[in-house]
């Protein structure tokens, strides 16, 4: 019996006795925002989480999460830092990710799982500096400068690229330029610029202007109340055809999914709550997005 | 078709046979694999797995195999899977682990990821002392080494 028994605790298993790939492969599909909690479990918990296999896991096996981040902050006397939506057992809130650099009136554009935080007001000077973050370990580092100091400009990515528009007052071969992510160098881009009589300068009030990157385009509104789209592969900065219609239902919520544009029409002006925009259709108007109602689907914020 | 009606012996770590038809059998990739490789024999050794978990794989894997095989009314017969599923996964730390490290050296696919799944919802929403003891592992940090931790995580430790 005594025999029995000591076989018995032998067999005795442990999450430690499970392959790497495997505990690898549970810590992937456990929602991303237990990772802090899970990291103090084991070091080898935490090199597990901390590690870009896991997130390359996790796109392999689509469970990628989106995270929303926020440079929130009430100037002059607070300057701005990133928060991230964070829901724990109780609560959905922003909480401040202090270690993250973060500027007034800065661009910013996303690739993958990074942010780039372009520009900005620094003392109420503009500033060249760029910084890269990773928002899968909440680490930034700085990346080379940009050519000419900026503040209020806007920026996209494409391809591989960042392109950075406007943010200085206007002149006609610098006021486009582009970093290249691979070679981690920037450039100026000779850009053909529309009429538009401004200062150069985008309006970042309250909630910055509304952008959208489409199509391999960057649509932006500039201050005068047009829709400029800059492609990169004519290098022009125009005005959307379309603009009137574009700009009838966006605001700075909408988002892009799969190159098309949506928005909540709180006016139900096409009689459905959400509506969407394909800059490519051949008619290119505003369409309802059927089967959703808004009530059933949007107000669960359960985890 | 006249193949599927071929009984195949698995014989676990005891050297106790489990005789199932090849369609379970080639449940387990390893097995499929062997068949594949011209391993003819009616009887396989699964040396590293025993009696009461073979027993266990080869219940999910004889289920998910006739639900394959029923004609029509897939939702319905998917809605029980997962039913199935669920239930034959509610099972205490250890044998969740046997499960996972059997279904992982066989390539059950489905069960191994039952089973992650399981594990990665248990851990989800516990306390790094919780994970520890349900888990069966030592917290290998020193207190300075979990204050960098910590302190990494600033961010979402807040009150």
């Amino acid at each position: 019996m005594a025999q029995k028994q000591e076989e018995e605790e032998e067999v005795k298993k442990s999450f430690a006795h499970l392959p790497y790939d495997v505990t690898e492969h549970c810590l992937a599909i456990a929602p991303r925002r237990h990772y802090p909690n899970l990291s103090l479990a084991s070091k080898s918990f935490r090199r597990i989480l901390r590690s870009p296999e896991l997130y390359q896991r996790r796109s392999t096996l689509g469970v990628t999460e989106p995270v929303l981040y926020a440079s929130v902050g009430f100037p002059p006397s607070q300057t701005p830092s990133w928060h991230t939506l964070h829901r724990n057992h109780f609560s959905l809130r922003l909480l401040k990710i202090a270690s993250l650099p973060s500027r007034l009136l800065s661009a910013v554009a996303t690739v993958g799982t990074e942010m780039y935080v372009l520009g900005g007001s620094v003392g109420g000077n503009p500033t060249s500096d760029v910084n890269l973050i990773d928002c899968r370990f909440h680490t930034s580092q700085t990346l080379p400068r940009m050519k000419r100091a900026l503040s209020r400009a806007v920026a996209g990515a494409i391809d591989g690229k960042v392109y950075v528009i406007g943010g200085c007052r206007k002149k006609s071969d610098d006021w486009v330029e582009v970093f290249d992510v691979k070679t981690q160098a920037w450039r100026d881009m000779p850009a053909v610029l529309p009429r538009a009589h401004w200062e150069g300068q985008f309006s970042h009030s309250f909630l910055g202007p509304p952008l959208a990157v489409m199509d391999g385009k960057i649509f932006v509104l500039d201050p005068s109340a047009t829709c400029l789209v800059f492609d990169p592969s004519v290098g022009a900065l125009v005005e959307w055809d379309d603009g009137g219609e574009l700009m009838s239902l966006w605001q700075a919520s909408s988002c892009v999914v799969d190159d098309k544009l949506y928005t909540i029409d709180t006016g139900r002006s096409l009689k459905y709550p959400i509506v969407v925009y394909d800059p490519k259709a051949k008619v290119k108007r505003w369409k309802p997005v059927y089967g959703v109602n808004l009530r059933r689907d949007l107000l669960p914020f359960d985890s | 078709m006249s193949e599927s009606n071929k009984k195949i012996s698995l014989i676990s770590s005891e050297g106790e046979a489990f005789e199932v038809s090849e369609a379970v059998a080639r449940e387990f990739e390893i097995v499929a694999h062997m068949l594949e490789d011209g391993c003819s024999g009616s009887s396989i050794p699964i040396t590293t797995v025993d009696s009461n978990i073979l027993g266990k794989v080869i219940e999910y894997c004889t289920k998910h195999v006739e639900v394959g095989n029923v004609e029509g009314n897939s939702e319905k017969a998917e809605k029980d899977l997962e039913e199935f599923d669920k239930r034959f996964i509610a099972v205490e730390m250890n044998t969740l682990f046997s499960l996972i490290l059997a279904a992982n050296y066989l390539n059950v696919k489905g069960l191994l990821n039952i089973g992650c799944q399981k594990v990665a919802d248990t851990i989800k929403d516990m306390k790094p002392e919780e994970v520890r003891s349900i888990f069966n592992i030592e917290n290998d940090y020193t207190p300075a080494e979990e204050e960098v931790v910590r302190k990494e995580n600033e961010w979402a430790f807040q009150p």
